[in-house]
């Protein structure tokens, strides 16, 4: 059996390598980055936490058998990444950590630019309303 | 990862209390050192299991039974009656929600400033 971070790892990477090159286009296209950053960040987690569910019912008591039907690969192939990487806990708590960090560095990345320039934005409005 | 949560959760929560009393608004500055903090503390509370990440097992069986270990957070202590579930992952997910959510909101207020 997976450890539920390397689960949890399985989701953020797929919302991560879905998500990401649309963050990467808009940053490219000086568009507003807080809606992509909110889409990839929002579907990359739940899709994190939709790939633990299974551990998730496990703790609430529901037989095993249930747990590890086939059916779970709905859950972002669980019982199939059981068979495939039993254990796994510190890669997975590295992958989490890994993606999060991405994730914030370029958030901060994201405001560092947005707020060098609100200054030159307000200069600039300013400048304009001056001309006749 | 209890041992995770609890070294996130110490300087999380004292960066909650800044935040407050900022009124919500958190500098760059803090949103760099807060998730440092625990960056290093949730190091420190998973430091005496570093070395079977490494390799050396014998170093790590050698550290697991001893008590004074204790001061990684109750590593020790925690260890003797530690059990494996899947709600700790998901407390370690909220605080970092927190975290990615004020700087996110900072983001977006100043995007719409511009």
């Amino acid at each position: 059996m997976a450890h539920s971070a390397m689960h949890f790892v399985i989701g953020l990477a797929a919302g991560t390598a879905v998500l990401l090159p649309s963050v990467v286009k808009a940053a490219r296209r000086n568009d507003r980055l807080a809606p992509a950053f909110a889409k990839w960040i929002a579907i990359s987690w739940a899709l994190g936490l939709l790939a633990i569910v299974p551990s998730l019912l496990r703790g609430l008591g529901v037989p095993a058998a249930v747990c590890s039907g086939w059916w779970m690969n709905l859950f972002l192939f669980h019982p199939l990444a059981d068979r495939l990487k039993p254990g796994g806990m510190l890669v997975g708590e590295l992958g989490v950590a890994l993606l999060l960090t991405l994730q914030y560095v370029l958030l901060l990345l994201a405001l560092q630019r947005a707020r060098a320039s609100i200054p030159s934005t307000r200069t600039n409005a300013a400048e304009t309303q001056e001309k006749p | 990862m209890n041992h995770l949560l609890l070294g996130a959760a110490i300087p999380f929560a004292i960066g909650v209390l800044i935040y407050a009393l900022r009124r919500f608004r958190a500098s760059f500055w803090m949103l760099i050192l807060i998730p440092s903090a625990m960056a290093v503390s949730m190091l420190w509370a998973v430091a005496p299991d570093v070395p079977r990440l490494l390799g050396y097992h014998s170093l790590y069986d050698r550290l697991s039974r001893d008590p004074r270990c204790n001061i990684f957070y109750w590593h020790y202590r925690i260890d003797l009656t530690e059990t494996e579930s899947a709600w700790y992952a998901v407390g370690f997910v909220l605080l970092f929600v927190a975290v990615i959510l004020a700087a996110w909101r900072e983001l977006y207020l100043a995007e719409r400033e511009t």
